[in-house]
């Protein structure tokens, strides 16, 4: 990747680590100063991320992290599909009403978590909807 | 509820967001890419498609074209896909692509340009300069902060 600094000097090289603030360390670098007459090559370099302009990357990048977010969704949801623990946290979720069963006793049921639902019941009603917790 | 996004900061945003599939060539009438203008501080106008920002304003714009005028020409280099911190955009607006073809510039190339952009900034650089000297010491005006204000 090419990363242009606030001053215009530019960094050719591999990035090795990358953190929140957009602080950086790049592998086998070739540094060229603002006008673009002086070069430098540098095993490794660390950039301060306040000081980056912007940062120029392979076109083909987004394609391959499209394809690398698909693949942590399949992986995800194969792991979640089976009666494995309770529902898991990542991700949306939607809520969705799959049965709303007959008037029954209006008894007051606590809130029970089952599997992948959670039993809630309207007392005054007397009517109780089952809702499964959907993970997308 | 939708019509109040336009009025949130950043919700207006949103709307300029492509985050259509790259490589899916579908027959949608909505085939059409927004194209979006970014003005860095140091003076560079960058076209593309905005695929991604956040709380910073960083962006993500794909196919960027960077582009340089003079008088009545242009010139345009084709630059890929970039990552912009926000700090250094100064401003980002949507071109409308029907307008954009009623341009009154002729293009030329690159290389010819180039060089006449070069002498061009540092023309505006040394009034700039000279403005801000004489607004400061004359009007009692403040010194700007130098630093990548070339727009």
């Amino acid at each position: 990747m090419l990363v242009e600094l606030k001053n215009g000097e530019t960094f050719n090289g591999h990035l090795v680590n990358c953190d929140n603030f957009m602080n950086i360390t790049l592998r086998e670098v070739y540094q060229t100063n603002a006008e673009g007459d002086r070069f430098w090559k540098l095993k490794e370099c660390y950039i301060r991320g306040s000081t980056i302009k912007y940062i120029r990357v392979p076109d083909t990048l987004l394609d391959a992290v499209k394809e690398e977010q698909n693949r942590a969704r399949e992986a995800g949801r194969r792991d979640r599909g089976g009666h494995t623990g309770g529902p898991g946290r990542g991700g949306k979720s939607a809520v969705a009403v799959i049965a709303v069963e007959a008037p029954c006793a209006a008894d007051l049921y606590e809130e029970q978590e089952v599997e992948e639902g959670v039993f809630k019941s309207y007392h005054g009603l007397s009517l109780y909807f089952v809702v499964h917790r959907i993970i997308l | 509820m939708d019509s109040l996004i336009p009025f949130t900061t950043s919700g207006s945003l949103v709307d300029c967001v492509d985050s259509t599939s790259v490589f899916s060539i579908s027959l949608n009438s909505h085939n059409i890419l927004r194209k979006m203008l970014v003005v860095l501080r140091d003076g560079r106008k960058l076209q593309g498609v905005l695929r991604s920002y956040d709380q910073f304003a960083n962006l993500v714009l794909e196919d960027t074209v960077e582009r340089i005028y003079h008088q009545n020409m242009f010139a345009e280099q084709k630059c890929g896909l970039f990552l912009i911190r926000g700090e250094n955009v100064v401003l980002l607006g949507e071109v409308d692509l029907d307008q954009e073809d009623d341009v009154p510039l002729r293009q030329v190339d690159w290389d010819t340009l180039a060089a006449i952009h070069q002498e061009d900034i540092v023309t505006k650089k040394a009034r700039d300069e000279f403005k801000a000297k004489v607004l400061y010491e004359q009007r009692g005006f403040c010194k700007e902060g130098g630093e990548g204000d070339g727009y």
